[in-house]
Formats: structure tokens, C-alpha cells, sequence
């Protein structure tokens, strides 16, 4: 269910837009269409996270962190997708160096690349920005490549009601905050590509749903939180036979509805009384972000946070499932394609730092450079950006492209200037992605849906 | 009492009635909570194996309340139902002996969970653990107020479909037919805010564990004591059924492989068909293979998870309730619909997926309740509503704070009770319901709209 979306603007009359479009398909397959082969594999990175590169005993899946690759082949061109259970593939420059060492060795180009985090905010800062989640992405990329066999693809949506938009009023303060907001977009898609084998059996899944990972945000302990669970899930659920890789949608101003377990661990870490209610965790993470010091971990309330982002990723990867399991039209013979671009926008600098709910003050800043690609598999498009983009900006991308297999992925491929690229509707809400977005109003919104939409139409025709 | 309509004031006059009776019937609210732990009657020998998820442990909860003028007793089971009727009936006379809660005020249901007590439970025992809890409950009575609040869970689906591959009507997932989100929650506070109860209500049938083997309280079960846990167990939450006759979980991928680890059929990691696996095992064509423990742990682990989700939607509701009360109103009244019976006369042909034939049968009987406590109208039935019903009794009502508790006091004659645009679907519902068409869903919803008009407002 997408809520809120715009309406599609497209200039072409839509008997003439279908026709063109099977016709473009149908003669561009005919050209570059190959047999697809797939391999899949992923890494085990926990013991990055400890000093002592000896992880705690662990119960939850979701304790374990992975970075995930599946590799594609149509005997005409490759393309890579690269998960991994951290905040970013960041910084910029490791992103580089890994598309390029990726593209190097298989031989194809950079634009076919999309690397992407699960965004999960309990692995940061430990497990970025370090010679070892480089070496890792290779390594599982080399590791898929590798497992190449005879493969097809599918694609099919569900929906999961876990998520809900975070920019809200404060009902006490009147101020703009980060809390539930029922009515204000909220997109429910789960999105799912998936890989089978010539007997069936799936090689690889590729999730794609907009919520932030921040469960584990301020906790004190490493997980991949729910994304890293549902991974999990789905991988367990079919033996550990294959891999599956959770992408972010466009999740800027989306949190989880349930809060609550993560807010208990952190009103622990402040000696802020629980209470068994939601408590208003803008209030509980304040402190901890401030100056209060840090008390020890509540092992009841981190067990309490660890079960909840396992039911997460379990209602996220059972729905998985069901798509995979219901999922039509496969294709064995497919064509390949895609492009990326930088995107450059106005940019502004906040005079001076503000509390959240408080409007920001701006002088003219450096340009912001967005990096926006689309990559086609056949009918199915991959549209990224490599920002957090709110909501309604990848419900209109998905509307505006005319492949309706389309899900959008962001935080992709290295890191941008610009911080969190809001709806320009969106520019009056004193909530801290938009106070600090270093975008200023009218640029980015419209073109990164125009952006990814030109070239979606470039692919197809 | 009644209050006659004028056409030309239908809303002020209902509020005129409710500010009297407020006034002339309203008292200081005690409530009561309490939970006695009945996993033990689960087990022949009475002896519980180990045990990890707490929905592995079964309840009778029990919140009574009382105004100073009259009582009420809010009843849940981690039970398939509160039945024979006479187990209801029995209890509920020797409640209303010992406690002085008027029958019509008592509304004792079952989560509906599929994999609670054996088959063959002791009636007696049972009814015991109900007067204990009620008991306990009542002895409980302290300062409280009072709220109610809708939340929503998207883990139920309507279930009556055409198979894709034999065309005929069977049990599996229809996204497209209805299905009621809402999760309804009333509470109950004292006076430091702290919860002492809940009463949620979500209309989902707790099959995860139906034939099994293990013993649950299924989601319902979790849901609770996800709850309870979360307030350091210093409270109690009951569970009851919405209009769960048509809803099933979305997803019994788990549930289906115990069947299959159960039946030897060989697992995929996918979905599998649950007709195709569970009607072996329940028809008993299979011999029945030992469980798997890995996929005991699967569903179990399942169970828990959405019981969390419910559970976490429950305290989402209860954090942000307004309007509490504690001075209320408490009002009950019961009352019988009969409707004309059929019985099946080719049931040994198949179980669904093809015509019934039928002859005339008894009539069918319902016992239909409404209990109101202030602007809260608390409907029940004995028996499987399908989920339209249960949304046209809220559409109807003239109570924004109504849910529909089904699998309440006793068990009707009718067995399910389709909607009418139902009858054309050959499920095993609509198949083995011992109603004709065309009495039961215009009759509970005028029913309960007609004693919510004349017994609460």
C-alpha cells in the first residue's frame, strides 16, 4: 500500500506508452539478452566489531553481522548487489576503491554496481571505516562470483505494517520532534527480487522495505537489527542454502511504530525510570545523547530489544517468503542494463547548530552532489540514490517509472553531501533530517524522481 | 430502559439518557485482576515438560469490576472455547452465588487457541480454575478507572478461497475478501496510572499450533503474557476473539511444516499448501511421525513473534489512552436468537471444496450479550462470527467504543455463522454450518444494536 503517491506524468498517451514499451522490449531482448547465471555468498564480519575480535556468546541471529553479494550474468554484461549489515558502505572513498577493485576484476562496468547497507544503527561506529569491510565486500563478491550456476529471476510485493512516519508535532512542546505520525506517508511495500535455481529453490533474495534500523540505535551492544534478522530468517528458513539481502526504501522519515523496547534499553543507559508504557524517546535518547553518564546495560531490557527485532525480522522475512513462494513469470533469458549520474543541487550551511524543533538559520553553501543510477534486470528496475530520501520521494519515483517491478534503493553506493534529502513539502517541519539537510528547498525532491525516471525510460527504450 | 427515538432527535436523546443513567447508576470503579496458571490440566499426567516460550504456559484470567451498584466479570481462556456449554453455565450460576455478579454481566470466552488443553479435559477441573480466578480476582478490588482505544495488527487475512490449481472453494489466504485490522483494547488503571488489566480484541484464529502435538497459547497466549511481562507482570491481560470465523493467521508457513514434519512431507523453506499437508494428519491417512524439534522451534518461536506484535500494539494503545473514567455506568443483559437449522446429510462425501445437501434440522441457538460500561459497548456471542458481521455490529452500534467478543458463554448449536453473501463458498464453514441462510447476520447485528439502544443508552 503506498499512500500519498503522486499521480504518474507521463507525456506519452498510455496505448502508445504500452506499445512502445513492448516494443522496445521485445527487440532490445532479442539484442542483448542472455542466459542468466547467478552465484550469492556472504561474509561473517562480527569480530570486526570487538576489540578483541572475540564476539560475546550470542543468542539472536541478528547478533552476527554480514556482508552479502549476489552476482548476475547474462554472458553479455555482469551486475553486482552488494548488502551489508552496517549503517553505510561508507566513506565515500572506501566505496570507491571497493566498486572499482569489484569492477576490475569482473570485468564490467561500475554502474552495474548497486552496494548498499541495511542501515542498521547498532553496528556504527565500530564496524565502518575500516580496511576490514573492504576486504569483506570483496571477498564476498569473489565468493559469488565463484558459485555462478543456471538461474531466473522473479519479482513480486507484500506489505509489512511495521513502519510509520517520525515527523510529527510534539503535543507537549508544540515543536516539531521525532515520534509516531499516523497520517502522514507511509509506504508498506516489501518489495522482493528473488533468484531461483533450475529445480526452484532460491540462490538469492534481494529485500527491499523503508524503515530505519534505529531499535538498536544508543544501545551498547552490536546487531543487525531487524534487517539483519530478516535476512536471517529467510536464509535459515531455506537450510542456509541461500543469501538474502535487506535494502533500505526510502526510509528518511521512517521509523519503526514500536519503539518501545529500544527506548527501555536506553532510558536504562540514562536512569530513566521504565515503566512498562512507551515512554517518549526523544526524551530518553536526549539525554543519553547529552552529557548524562552512561549507566550499565539491563541484561532484562537488552533481552527484552533483542527478542523484539527478532519478531521484527520475522514478520519481515516470513512475508518474504510468501512472496517468493507466490511469485509468476520468471525469466531465465535476461537482459541487463544500467546507468548512474551525479545529481547536483543548491546547497546551504545552518549558521549555527539548533535544538531539534527549533527552525535552522542558512548562508549559501558548497553544491550537494547526489549519486542517483537505475540498474534493469528485464521488466524489473532498480532505482538507487545514495541519500536517505523521505518517503514520497521513492512513492513518486515508483509511480513516475514505467516498470511497475520497480523498488527503489537508497543509501547506495558511497555517501552524499547532502544529508537527508527531504519532500519539498516537507521544509517547514523543524525535525532534525530537515534542519540539518544541507539541501536547500526545490531541487533534489523533483530531481531525483526525474533523474531516476529518464533513465529507467533510457534502459527500456 | 428504553429510550424511544424521535425521529428528529435521535442524538440528543441517547445523550439525555446516558447523562441520567449516568447520574442515577454510575458509582466509584473497583477492578480486579488475577491468573491462575492451568498448564498442568494439559498433560495426562499433569506434569508440564520443559518448557522456553510462554506461550507454552495456559491461563484462565479473570478482571472483575465493580461500581458499588453491580458487577461484572471479564473472563479469558487459553482455551479452544469455555465449553460444554454446561461448564459455562455452571460456573457462571456459581459465580454469580458466590460474588454476586449477575449472569448477564459475565462474559467468559476462549482465545480460540488450537493447540491448548487435550481433548478430553475435565469439566470439572475447568470450571474450578474459572470460579478460582473470578475468586481471586474479586478479592483484588481496588481504586480504578477505565478506557478503551483501537490500535490495528496486519497479521490476520480472510481464508475463504478458490484453490488456484482445483478450482473449488478451500482454506487459504484471500487477500481480497474482508478483513478487520482493528485490535480493540479496554483498560483498566489505578490510581498511580499503573495498568492493572487489559481486554484486547483481534479477530484471528489461533491455528499455529493445531495439530501439533505440543501444547499453546498459540499467539493469544503470547500476546498476554507479552504484555503482562512488559509491566513486570503486575498485571493481566486478556485476550478475546473478534469475528475470527472467515481469519486466519497470514502466515502459518511454520505451522504447516510441524504438519508436514508430522506427516512426511518433505519441507521446501517455501510455503507450502496447508490443505494439501494438514488433511492427512486430521483425517488421520497418515501414520504420525515423530516432531521435529527444529521446527517445533520454528513455530514456536512464530507464535512468539506475533504475539509481540500484538502484544507491542496493545501497550502502543494503552500508553496513549485518553478519557479515562472511574466513575462508570456497568450494564449487562443476554438474550437468545434462534434461528432456523439444516442438517447435513452427505458430511461423510467431504469435509469442503463441494455442495452440502441438507435437511431440516433444530433450530439453532445463540446467546448474545451486550455489557456497557460508560460509552463502552462490550458485545458477545457464543460462536465463530465471520468477520463482516463483526464489522457491521460496530458500524451499527451507536457506540464508537464497541468490539465484538466471540467465542463467548457457552457454545451455540449453529457451529459458524457465515455471512449471507457467504453461502455460495463451499468451504467447510459455510458447509458444515447448521444455519440456513438468511436469519443469523441481520439478526445478531439488529440484536446487539437493539440491547446496546435499550440497555446501555
Amino acid at each position: 500500500m503506498r499512500r500519498g503517491h503522486a499521480k504518474r506524468k507521463i507525456s506519452l498517451n498510455a496505448l502508445s506508452l504500452l506499445m512502445l514499451t513492448l516494443l522496445g522490449l521485445t527487440i532490445i531482448d532479442a539484442a542483448q539478452a542472455g542466459s542468466l547465471t547467478v552465484g550469492a555468498a556472504k561474509v561473517d564480519i562480527s569480530s570486526t566489531g570487538y576489540a578483541d575480535g572475540k564476539p560475546p556468546a550470542r543468542n539472536y541471529a541478528h547478533e552476527y553481522v554480514y556482508i552479502r553479494a549476489i552476482v548476475l550474468d547474462n554472458g553479455e554484461t555482469k551486475a553486482v548487489l552488494v548488502g551489508a549489515d552496517l549503517a553505510g558502505v561508507r566513506p565515500e572513498d572506501m566505496y570507491q576503491e571497493a566498486a572499482a577493485t569489484v569492477a576490475r576484476e569482473l570485468g564490467m562496468p561500475v554502474a552495474n554496481i548497486i552496494m548498499s547497507p541495511s542501515h542498521t544503527h547498532s553496528t556504527y561506529p565500530v564496524l565502518e571505516n575500516s580496511e576490514q569491510v573492504l576486504a569483506a565486500i570483496v571477498r564476498a563478491v569473489r565468493l559469488a562470483a565463484a558459485d555462478m550456476q543456471p538461474a531466473s529471476v522473479g519479482f513480486g510485493e507484500g506489505e509489512v505494517f511495521l513502519n510509520a512516519n517520525r515527523d510529527v508535532i510534539d503535543y507537549e512542546t508544540g515543536r516539531w520532534t521525532q515520534d509516531t505520525n499516523l497520517d502522514y506517508p507511509s509506504d508498506k511495500t516489501l518489495a522482493v527480487m528473488a533468484f531461483y535455481d533450475k529445480r526452484g529453490a532460491p540462490i538469492a533474495g534481494y529485500l527491499n522495505y523503508a524503515m530505519h534500523p534505529v531499535n538498536g540505535f544508543l544501545s551498547g551492544f552490536i546487531s543487525s537489527d531487524f534487517a539483519g534478522a530478516a535476512s536471517r530468517h529467510v536464509e535459515q528458513a531455506f537450510g542456509d542454502s541461500m543469501i538474502t539481502i535487506f535494502t533500505q526504501g526510502a526510509s528518511g522519515d521512517q521509523n519503526p511504530l514500536h519503539l518501545r523496547t529500544g527506548s527501555n534499553v536506553m532510558a536504562v543507559a540514562s536512569g530513566t525510570e521504565v515503566t512498562g508504557f512507551e515512554l517518549t524517546r526523544e526524551t530518553v535518547e536526549g539525554r543519553l545523547r547529552g552529557d548524562v553518564e552512561r549507566r550499565p546495560n539491563d541484561p532484562a531490557a537488552d533481552e527484552a530489544l533483542k527478542r523484539w527485532m527478532d519478531a521484527q525480522g520475522q514478520v519481515v522475512g516470513e512475508e518474504a517468503i510468501r512472496v517468493m513462494t507466490n511469485m509468476g513469470r520468471l525469466s531465465d533469458n535476461v537482459r541487463i542494463g544500467a546507468n548512474q549520474m551525479i545529481l547536483t543541487c543548491p546547497g546551504r550551511d545552518l549558521v549555527e547548530r539548533v535544538d531539534r524543533g527549533y527552525p535552522g538559520t542558512y548562508v549559501d553553501g558548497d553544491d550537494v552532489n547526489i549519486r542517483v543510477g537505475f540498474l534493469g534486470i528485464n521488466e524489473i528496475g532498480l532505482a538507487w540514490t545514495n541519500a536517505e530520501n523521505y518517503s514520497l520521494i521513492g512513492q513518486q519515483a515508483m509511480a513516475e517509472i514505467p516498470l511497475a517491478k520497480t523498488m527503489v534503493v537508497t543509501k547506495s553506493n558511497g555517501r552524499p553531501n547532502s544529508g537527508y534529502v527531504p519532500t519539498d513539502d516537507a521544509y517547514g517541519r523543524n525535525t532534525f533530517q530537515v534542519v540539518r539537510s544541507r539541501l536547500k528547498p526545490g531541487c533534489a525532491h523533483a530531481g531525483i524522481v526525474k533523474s531516476v525516471t529518464d533513465m529507467a525510460y533510457d534502459y527500456i527504450n | 430502559m428504553k429510550c424511544k427515538l424521535n425521529r428528529l432527535l435521535p442524538v440528543m436523546i441517547p445523550v439525555l439518557c446516558l447523562t441520567i443513567l449516568g447520574v442515577a447508576q454510575a458509582g466509584p470503579l473497583k477492578v480486579g485482576a488475577a491468573r491462575v496458571d492451568i498448564s498442568a490440566d494439559a498433560y495426562e499426567d499433569g506434569n508440564p515438560p520443559p518448557r522456553t516460550y510462554a506461550h507454552e504456559w495456559l491461563y484462565i484470567r479473570a478482571i472483575v469490576l465493580d461500581n458499588g451498584e453491580t458487577k461484572a466479570l471479564l473472563l479469558g481462556a487459553d482455551l479452544s472455547g469455555i465449553r460444554p456449554d454446561e461448564v459455562y453455565q455452571d460456573a457462571s450460576a456459581q459465580i454469580s452465588r458466590e460474588l454476586g455478579i449477575p449472569v448477564e454481566n459475565m462474559i467468559m470466552s476462549g482465545t480460540h487457541t488450537h493447540s491448548g488443553l487435550r481433548e478430553r479435559r475435565d469439566p470439572q477441573k475447568m470450571q474450578a480454575a474459572i470460579v478460582q480466578a473470578a475468586r481471586a480476582a474479586n478479592a483484588n478490588l481496588q481504586p480504578g478507572s477505565v478506557g478503551f482505544a483501537e490500535g490495528m495488527v496486519y497479521l490476520n487475512v480472510n481464508r475463504d478461497v478458490i484453490d488456484a490449481k482445483t478450482r473449488r472453494w478451500t482454506q487459504d489466504t484471500n487477500l481480497d475478501f474482508p478483513s478487520d485490522k482493528t485490535l480493540a483494547v479496554l483498560a483498566f488503571y489505578d490510581e498511580q496510572g499503573a495498568p492493572i488489566a487489559g481486554y484486547m480484541n483481534y479477530a484471528m484464529h489461533p491455528v499455529n499450533g493445531y495439530l501439533s502435538g505440543f501444547r499453546s497459547g498459540d499467539a493469544p497466549g503470547a500476546a498476554s503474557r507479552h504484555v503482562e511481562q512488559a509491566f513486570g507482570d503486575t498485571m493481566v491481560m486478556v485476550f478475546v476473539q473478534g469475528a475470527s470465523g472467515d481469519q486466519n493467521p497470514l502466515h502459518l508457513r511454520n505451522s504447516t511444516n510441524v504438519m508436514a514434519a508430522n506427516s512426511g512431507v518433505p519441507r521446501t523453506g517455501f510455503e507450502m499448501t496447508r490443505e494439501v499437508v494438514e488433511t492427512p494428519l486430521r483425517e488421520g491417512q497418515v501414520e504420525r511421525r515423530q516432531n521435529d524439534p527444529v521446527a517445533d522451534e520454528a513455530l514456536k518461536r512464530w507464535m512468539d513473534a506475533q504475539g509481540q506484535v500484538i502484544g507491542e500494539e496493545a501497550i502502543r494503545v494503552m500508553s496513549h489512552m485518553d478519557r479515562l473514567r472511574s466513575d462508570v455506568r456497568i450494564a449487562g443483559r443476554q438474550t437468545t436468537l434462534t434461528c432456523p437449522g439444516r442438517d447435513r446429510t452427505n458430511a461423510d462425501t467431504a469435509r469442503a471444496g463441494v455442495a452440502g445437501s441438507y435437511a431440516d434440522g433444530e433450530d439453532a441457538k445463540m446467546r448474545l450479550g451486550v455489557l456497557g460500561i460508560n460509552e463502552i459497548a462490550l458485545a458477545s456471542i457464543n460462536a465463530e462470527v465471520y468477520n463482516i458481521i463483526g464489522q457491521q455490529v460496530k458500524a451499527a452500534s451507536p457506540l464508537r467504543k464497541t468490539m465484538l467478543v466471540t467465542v463467548a458463554n457457552g457454545r451455540a448449536t449453529s457451529g459458524y455463522i457465515p455471512s449471507d453473501d457467504a453461502y455460495g463458498r463451499q468451504t467447510f464453514q459455510v458447509v458444515g454450518s447448521r444455519l440456513k441462510p438468511g436469519c443469523a447476520q441481520t439478526g445478531i447485528v439488529r440484536n446487539f444494536t437493539d440491547m446496546i439502544y435499550e440497555q446501555i443508552l
